[in-house]
């Protein structure tokens, strides 16, 4: 068939017809190929999907101009009864959280049958073979099961998959897939961004896939549309955008993906806080924490690695007090606190203060930056009179503009509500901080920024930092020592070179194998012997590496 | 203030205040407009309303006033709405509060003894009540503050239990403040909207209580009350519709205002609020 399967023209998206949230963008998607939408949040990268398959959210948003065309034909023209035949036989869509996109009281076969009868197709009688099949071709092993399961039943990265099954049961022209990976661990997402490469080849579908990832988008994308504040600000092949950045933007985007530099050198010294085969066990079956000791270091930065369900959150809570661990001991000090009385008890574990991974639900809706930063310096002691400017200096901590301290948090961004959570545990003084995935809810340039306050905070206050990431290239940056945990369990321990790169761990192998774009952004799984090419402004730290192999 | 702001960018809610405040006045102003009282024989029995513009509303039965009843109604029926709101929300939202806050054996055992109260059918427990003791104002407050309060309390659970894994709430008992002081002052705020919405249904449950238990006779026989009047009013309905009409009426129009109220003030409480009308 010739020409494009999707193609959109000048579309502008407005807000109250007056905001445009999606200004002037033209970009078309081939039969057999993958383009991908980049962006941080805002960028309107989710928006033009929903205006592609007709789904803008609220009465608010609209297309003010320009033309969707899916074969030729103008989507906005049609009528909600066409466009509603158009969609899933045709156009098909898998969302970013798997768990929310199926009926959690429903079986998979239902929920798959549905695909069907929604469009009339496939006799009921062959209706079963067909999606066996198509779980099959997703790698779902025994479909008889998965189609009998309820979605809980299944992992995040099963439920992903089962939702790509029922994405291509009707054979689409073209398949959106909107941040399709971004809530699975990064052995998952390899898998899954695979199956999408495979389907695309063996169905000759056209996939728009939006993502914020750049790893992602080296690893899966055929063309790239770069997009910033609703405008496109770079678009072309994967190979030109990576390797000639023509925008200061995408350069920064390019440039946020982590790079590979695994530190060397540990610091030797009587550890701070020492973890004694921790034992954790929830409901009496599913063992957290299985015999884990883990030392800390004052002045470290101890990295913890490990996919959901390794037991890392869990490690931080024993550490800090928010569960308590069965077994073990926890020796703060030369004292093990575990054998000392609740009040004793929590006095020792006022050291150390937690960031959160998610800044909105860490931040009380209803008080003040200010009021938020105040209740904890005035509970830690410091009198009313000279409370005030304590947390005026906090806000320079963490260089956040003092004027924020009469704003509430849903008047700040991501970025800023975490610089306040960091302002906050700074407020009780503590001598380590532990930051569960601070990191992982925030875009990609902001993740950067983030990285270097900890690094400064660290050297200015004197701080010990426990950094809990299954981000192994954050890891592998910032930390002075790594733990992998798996199931419960540390697998490995030690500088991040020696962990990442002179002693590896099987499974160690397996998580660097599945990081995204290794063509593109050195891993070391692969070491890469070209020389680095720098990008222009960013020092020789910061460069990137070109590897200089064809993709794919 | 933000509330007053709020409420008074509601033409709803401004009508409802002016309502409810028309009827507080009325009821503070009973005592010095009818010194002698609701129950005196004025006029001739059931005058109809503006016959005689010494009586506005009329007379009832025996020749009283139906105005000054109404308007020493309003003060009991007001007062027992307010008070055993108040007892109920307080004594409900403490006993939810600790439940949700401590979980565990502390909050079996606190629900187990509220769903108690639950499984007794409300109306015959504080007939029951009202009974042991005899019927006055203050037995009837005891008796709808002990039959309401269980609901608050299961709301307030499920708010407290729901707040307290919230991170925000970790994150301060973790920077050293004390329970009391987290819960007071980083949970207590973001329940009270449901909680500012339930009381305002409760305030009018409260009214419609003692209008019932007026009703059956077995309200304070010292004064007024609205349901009282709609009780004696019913013998003559036939001809005189407006003896029972114009309490019930009364009735309606507070408890519709304080929903409204109720509903606007839990609305000044979100801090989006601002924002989303400047939409």
């Amino acid at each position: 068939m010739a020409g494009p399967v999707l193609e959109v023209r000048d579309l502008f998206v407005s807000l109250r017809r007056e905001v445009p949230i999606v200004d002037n963008v033209t970009f078309s998607v081939e039969a057999g190929k993958t383009v991908c939408l980049v962006g941080e949040s805002g960028s309107g990268k989710s928006m033009i999907a929903n205006a592609v398959v007709g789904l803008l959210p609220g009465t608010r948003l609209a297309i003010t101009g320009g033309d969707i065309r899916f074969r030729g034909t103008s989507l906005p023209e049609l009528g909600p009864k066409a466009m509603r035949d158009l969609r899933g036989r045709r156009i098909s869509m898998i969302f970013q959280d798997p768990t929310s996109a199926l009926n959690p009281v429903r079986r998979i076969r239902t929920q798959f049958d549905e695909v069907f009868s929604a469009h009339g197709v496939e006799p009921e009688t062959g209706r079963e073979a067909r999606m066996r099949q198509l779980l099959e071709l997703a790698h779902l092993p025994n479909p008889r099961r998965i189609l009998d399961a309820y979605p809980f039943e299944l992992s995040g990265g099963q439920r992903q998959r089962v939702m790509i099954s029922m994405a291509m049961a009707l054979n689409p022209d073209l398949l959106i897939a909107d941040e399709p990976t971004t809530a699975l661990d990064v052995t998952t997402q390899a898998q899954v961004l695979q199956l999408i490469e495979e389907l695309k080849e063996n169905f000759g579908t056209a996939v728009l896939f939006i993502t914020h990832d750049f790893g992602v988008v080296a690893e899966i994308a055929d063309d790239v549309v770069v997009l910033r504040h609703g405008r496109i600000v770079e678009q072309g092949p994967l190979e030109g955008v990576l390797k000639n950045p023509r925008n200061d933007y995408t350069r920064t985007l390019i440039a946020a993906v982590p790079h590979w530099h695994p530190r060397s050198g540990a610091l030797d010294s009587d550890p701070l806080i020492s973890a004694r085969s921790l034992r954790k066990v929830f409901k009496g079956r599913f063992v957290a924490l299985d015999d884990v000791s883990i030392d800390l270091l004052p002045g470290e930065t101890l990295g913890i690695v490990g996919e959901s369900g390794s037991g890392k959150s869990t490690f931080a809570k024993c550490l800090i007090g928010l569960e308590e661990p069965d077994d073990g001991e926890l020796v703060v000090d030369g004292t093990d606190i575990m054998q000392l009385a609740l009040p004793q008890r929590r006095r020792r574990r006022h050291l150390m203060q937690m960031v959160f991974q998610d800044p909105t639900a860490a931040l009380n809706p209803r008080h003040t930056i200010g009021r938020t930063l105040m209740d904890v310096v005035r509970v830690n002691g410091c009198p009313r009179a000279a409370a005030n400017d304590k947390v005026l200096s906090l806000l320079d901590d963490v260089k956040l503009d003092r004027k924020f301290a009469d704003r509430f948090p849903h008047e700040l961004s991501g970025g800023q509500r975490q610089r306040v959570c960091i302002a906050r545990a700074l407020a009780a003084n503590p001598r380590v901080l532990i930051a569960d995935e601070a990191l992982s809810a925030l875009d990609v340039s902001v993740q950067k920024q983030m990285l270097k306050l900890f690094e400064d905070l660290k050297k200015k206050r004197d701080l010990t930092i426990v950094f809990i990431t299954h981000d192994l290239r954050v890891a592998a940056e910032i930390c002075d020592s790594i733990v992998v945990m798996r199931g419960g369990k540390t697998l490995a321990r030690g500088t991040p070179k020696d962990v990442l790169e002179t002693d590896r761990h099987r499974y160690v192998e397996e998580l660097l194998a599945a990081i995204p774009g290794q063509d593109w952004f050195s891993t070391g799984s692969a070491p890469s012997q070209l020389p680095t090419l720098e990008i222009a402004g960013q020092d020789n730290t910061h460069a990137c590496q070109d590897s200089r192999l064809p993709p794919g | 203030m933000l509330i007053w702001k709020s409420l008074f960018s509601k033409p709803d809610a401004v009508l409802a205040l002016a309502i409810l405040c028309a009827i507080v006045l009325a009821g503070l102003l009973a005592p010095v407009a009818y010194p002698d009282g609701p129950w005196r024989m004025v006029a001739r029995p059931l005058l109809a309303p503006f016959a005689d513009m010494r009586h506005p509303l009329g007379t009832d039965a025996l020749g009283r006033d139906l105005l000054a009843s109404l308007m020493f109604g309003a003060r009991t029926s007001l007062a027992i709405g307010l008070v055993s709101t108040c007892v109920a929300t307080v004594f409900g939202a403490s006993i939810g509060a600790v439940a949700g806050f401590f979980g565990g054996r502390v909050d079996s055992a606190l629900m187990r003894s509220t769903e108690m109260f639950q499984t007794v059918p409300s109306f015959a427990l504080a007939i029951l009540l009202i009974a042991i003791y005899t019927p006055s104002t203050f037995s009837i407050m005891i008796a709808i503050s002990v039959v309401s309060w269980p609901p608050v309390a299961r709301l307030a659970r499920a708010e407290f239990l729901s707040m307290r894994r919230r991170e925000f709430v970790q994150a301060a008992l973790l920077s050293g403040q004390s329970n009391l002081r987290v819960a007071w002052s980083q949970i207590f705020p973001n329940i009270l909207s449901p909680l500012t919405v339930m009381a305002a249904l409760m305030v009018s449950m409260a009214i419609l209580f003692e209008s019932a238990l007026s009703f059956v006779g077995l309200g304070d026989p010292k004064v007024v009350s609205w349901g009282y009047l709609i009780s004696a009013g019913r013998g003559v309905m036939s001809q005189s519709w407006w003896l029972t009409f114009l309490p019930g009426f009364a009735i309606m129009l507070t408890i519709v205002s304080i929903s409204i109220l109720g509903d606007a003030i839990g609305d000044s409480q979100d801090p989006h609020f601002e924002r989303r009308e400047s939409k």
